[in-house]
């Protein structure tokens, strides 16, 4: 009886902000049961187009996010000192929301001053006009968003390969087997299964990845759009809701699958560590030419990799602060030499409400989900409630696209359109299900003779739990409140549609335009610079505005969060 | 009584962990669970304290059917193998910690928490950490913790275990007089015999989940129920000798009753120094005040206990003769001939 306290409340929010929601989708995709919607969908010739480009940019993304990030933890796994410096900036990118580094890139992919197109001059090849010319966008965009995924696949990968067990390393070094056949034959092979979730979750972020198709859509061309950007611009700005719906629920079917592959691998991984941890006797049968090329492949691939991942950032930096005249180098100036604030200044004061909005609400939300995914996530590792880590995980999976009609329609009917506690209402969607899956995880590395010792003193099962379990989780509880208020920082899609105007400094508030709408607003090709001249500079101070908070917390507690991700991994 | 169990029956999936077991413990007694690693010990330990649900059978504690009862109704005190002591709450916090848990205001509770422990001779660690004080020490905050509620029973699994050699042998007698002060109903387990011999005041023996026998440490020392008792208590352990060879190779005082399969000789029985029998030394070992000779008498090898003299050195040949009080008779099944 009393256990069903633990997770009621977060059950009853899935269901009311998730599942709801989700079915509302089903329900108006095919209004009075007409599907007509699906009919138009399948005989669509643009259909193909979507679904051809989505694939593209997600399989793109995880793959060479996982090949990359592979290489990139191979290389940092095998270093004897600087482990903690290499980490740390190959996680920098993924503290940087996705709206901001879209931001960033439109400048990189500049047609006439971009760093990108001077790369190719250089290379001896012809410069392209990268998010202009229709048949390119699609792999312009996917090499941003694998720009933004290899963090993360880096880190799970890393994880996996730092779990074998220290003896097995030093038994592998006693008997003189060296690195390239250390990590062919003994530790990649282990890492399997992380390197398999590496590559599901990096998969199934990317079909879920609306901010940046979004932002990197200049013009807003059908043509090179992929299913989210099609469910949210058939849905609120086509005005053909059911189409819309249509289309985020094959997409959903789709994400579905994976998901599902996702939470079998999450299943064996916990039986692997069941069993112990021998040595598996599955070697990998290896070329020869591989095994002499392997230290050099690494390391120049790891190289190549991290002047990739570092790049967008210094030049983020550095072109917010340089006047404009700095922008028009042909080659591009790809060094300090003068330094302006003005522009960072201007657009920084111009960015207040939108910032104390989403600080406000990230705040709450970190609050919400804590309350909510604490006790829950710990009837899922104490009470077996295994069903709600798959329902968590699967609920994670979806994406944001899948939620994003329900819950507009229920917002919208409350009257709560525009306001705070709209996003503090529906944020947790995304966090919620986030924080059952890592806190379960942790609370499984807790001895159980703590709560055991408490029940035998007297404490009921809630008051153990409070009194004792909570202390001891605090390293836990603290890594998931972190990476939630990370979470709702990122988030674009909600305020996008809950959202009218930036807070008007008053009370109760009203406006609730988030960061990520400030930064989408310097979309050069959408609404347009509100600052006036230094685009460039705009551009890079609305990205830092938006990053900083994010990267300084995060840096501020890297260790939770290093814990944090190995046990779960995110969604930016 | 005070803690009695009735019929009970636990399992882990296949596996039979406990099967009908049946005790009785009186108010104030310090009862033994003894047996082999994997017995079913800490199990029948966790279910008397409400921590492990029975399959079949009944808990009574206090004469009170405890079955439904949540471990913290139970009032009874534990103290686990590893201590499970709060990592990030003081000695005194550690301490106190029942007594806030029954509502007690704080400051009451810290009070009685500091009498415990000046009783048990911890009070220089109360404003400490767990993680800095001595294993013995910890073990003692345990101990504290467990009786500062004044519990109906003591639940105790293997509390010395975790200690070195010396300190164990002062906290076993630290335990007994700390029982007897309290007057305390008390369940002790071990798998450590010698322990169980030396403290209780009756020991079941455990095995496979089944009692084997339920006795005063005497009573199973001298008369076990089985061949497995007889083996599993005493150190060094018994001799068994296969029935062809009495009579013949082996000279005893008396004749085995009808129906014997082997016989178990004590290690103490065997008499050094003068006798029928005659073996060969294959080596000993020196234990202070004692040592074992290990004998050989034509391939059966036998150990005896050496206590005065000169020990007798490796190759020499050696009489002995067979004290009857230390011999015991087993039928085929293993279990022990009376007569
Ligand atoms: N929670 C559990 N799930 C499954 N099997 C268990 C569980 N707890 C104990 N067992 C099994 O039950 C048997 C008895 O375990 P128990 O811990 O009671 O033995 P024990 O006598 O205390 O042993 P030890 O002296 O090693 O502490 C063992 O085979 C053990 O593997
Ligand atoms: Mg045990």
């Amino acid at each position: 009886m009393a256990e069903r306290i633990f997770y009621f409340p977060a059950f009853f929010y899935l269901v009311l902000f998730a599942i709801v929601p989700f079915g509302l989708s089903i329900y108006f995709s095919a209004p009075s049961g007409e599907l007509s919607s699906y009919v138009t969908l399948f005989s669509s010739s643009q259909t193909l187009r979507f679904l051809e480009n989505t694939f593209i940019f997600s399989f793109g993304s995880a793959i060479f996010a996982v090949v990359l990030g592979t290489a990139l933890a191979i290389f940092v796994d095998s270093l004897v000192r600087g482990r903690r410096l290499f980490s740390l900036l190959a996680y920098l990118p993924y503290t940087i929301p996705f709206t901001a580094a879209a931001l960033v890139w439109i400048t990189i992919y500049d047609p006439i001053n971009g760093p990108a197109d001077y790369l190719l001059r250089l290379l001896g090849f012809h410069a392209v006009d990268w998010l202009g010319q229709p048949s390119l966008v699609i792999y312009s965009v996917t090499i941003v968003s694998i720009w933004t995924s290899i963090p993360l696949a880096f880190l799970v990968v890393l994880a996996g390969l730092s779990s074998v067990p220290a003896h097995l390393k030093e038994a592998a070094k006693v008997d003189g087997v060296g690195v390239s056949d250390y990590y062919t034959s003994i530790a990649v092979p282990m890492a399997k299964s992380a390197i398999l979730t590496a590559f599901l979750l990096t998969l199934i972020i990317a079909f879920g990845n609306f901010d940046l198709p979004y932002i990197l859509n200049e013009g807003y061309s059908y043509a090179v759009a992929t299913l989210p950007l099609v469910v949210y611009f058939q849905i609120f700005y086509a005005n053909e809701v059911a189409q819309g719906l249509a289309s985020g629920i094959i997409l959903t079917a789709i994400v579905s699958i994976f998901s599902y592959l996702l939470i079998r691998v999450t299943l064996s991984q916990g039986k692997i560590g069941k069993r112990g941890s021998g040595a598996t006797g599955a070697r990998l049968s290896v070329p020869r030419a591989l095994k002499i090329a392997f230290r050099p492949l690494i390391y120049v691939v790891s190289a190549l990799t991290l002047l990739f991942l570092l790049f967008p950032v210094y030049w983020m930096g550095l072109i917010a602060t340089r006047p404009d005249s700095l922008n028009l180098y042909n080659p591009p100036l790809l060094w300090p030499k003068a330094a302006s604030i003005i522009t960072f200044v201007a657009t920084a004061v111009q960015a207040e409400p939108y910032l104390i909005t989403t600080f406000v609400v990230s705040l709450a939300v970190m609050a919400l989900t804590l309350i909510l995914a604490a006790p829950a996530a710990f009837a899922v590792a104490r009470r077996r409630k295994r069903w709600l880590l798959f329902l968590s995980i699967y609920l994670f999976s979806l994406p944001s696209t899948t939620f994003v009609f329900g819950a507009y329609y229920m917002i919208y009917k409350v009257g709560l359109l525009n306001t705070w506690i709209a996003l503090i209402l529906t944020y947790p969607i995304f966090t919620l299900p986030f924080a059952i899956w890592t806190l379960s995880n942790f609370y499984n590395s807790l001895p159980k003779t703590f709560e055991e010792a408490a029940h035998i003193d007297g404490y009921s099962p809630i008051r153990a739990f409070y009194r004792v379990v909570m202390p001891l989780a605090r390293p836990g509880l603290f890594a998931t409140a972190l990476l939630s208020f990370v979470f709702s920082w990122h988030l674009l899609l909600f305020p996008l549609v809950l959202s009218e105007t930036p807070y008007q400094f008053n009370f109760p508030p009203t406006g609730s335009f988030a960061v990520t709408n400030f930064a989408a607003l310097f979309d050069p090709t959408s609404f347009g610079s509100t600052v006036g001249a230094n685009l460039w500079a705009q551009v890079g101070s609305a990205g830092i505005i938006v990053a900083v908070p994010v990267i300084v917390l995060a840096l501020a507690a890297q260790n939770y969060l290093l814990k944090g991700l190995y046990s779960g991994g995110t969604k930016g | 009584m005070s803690v009695a169990l009735r019929g009970l029956n636990k399992k882990f999936g296949d596996l039979q962990v406990l099967k009908d077991i049946e005790l009785e413990v009186s108010k104030g007694e310090l009862f033994s669970v003894v047996g082999p690693s994997g017995s079913g010990k800490t199990t029948l330990l966790r279910v008397v304290a409400g921590l492990e649900t029975q399959d079949g059978g009944h808990v009574y504690i206090d004469g009170k059917l405890s079955d439904t009862l949540t471990p913290a109704k139970r009032n009874v005190g534990m103290v686990f193998q590893n201590y499970a002591l709060y990592p990030n709450k003081t000695v005194a916090e550690n301490i106190a910690s029942p007594l806030l848990a029954k509502g007690v205001a704080r400051s009451k509770a810290l009070d009685e928490a500091a009498e415990m422990a000046k009783r048990l001779g911890i009070e220089m660690a109360l404003d400490r950490k767990p993680g800095e004080i001595s294993g013995g020490q910890q073990q003692r905050v345990a101990l504290a913790r467990a009786l500062v509620k004044k519990p109906t029973a003591f639940l105790l699994d293997e509390p010395l275990s975790n200690l070195d050699a010396q300190l164990r042998f002062s906290a076993r007698k630290f335990v007994k007089e700390l029982q007897r002060d309290f007057g305390i109903t008390t369940i002790y387990v071990t798998h450590d015999q010698a322990e169980a011999l030396s403290i209780s005041d009756r020991i079941a023996i455990l095995d496979m989940g089944v009692i084997l026998q339920v006795g005063t440490p005497m009573e199973i020392y001298r008369e076990p129920a089985n061949e497995f008792v007889a083996n599993f208590i005493g150190y060094p352990p018994l001799n068994t000798v296969r029935m062809g060879l009495v009579g013949k190779s082996i000279q005893f005082t008396h004749s085995p009753p009808p129906g014997a399969e082997h016989a178990g000789i004590r290690p103490e029985a065997i008499v050094l120094g003068g006798g029928p029998n005659r073996a060969k030394v294959i080596s000993t070992e020196f234990s202070g005040r004692e040592s074992v000779v290990y004998l050989d008498m034509q391939g059966q090898e036998l150990r005896a206990l050496f206590r005065n003299g000169k020990v007798p050195s490796e190759g020499e040949t050696i009489d002995f003769s067979i004290a009857e009080e230390g011999v015991m008779w087993f039928d085929a099944k293993g279990m022990r001939l009376v007569g």
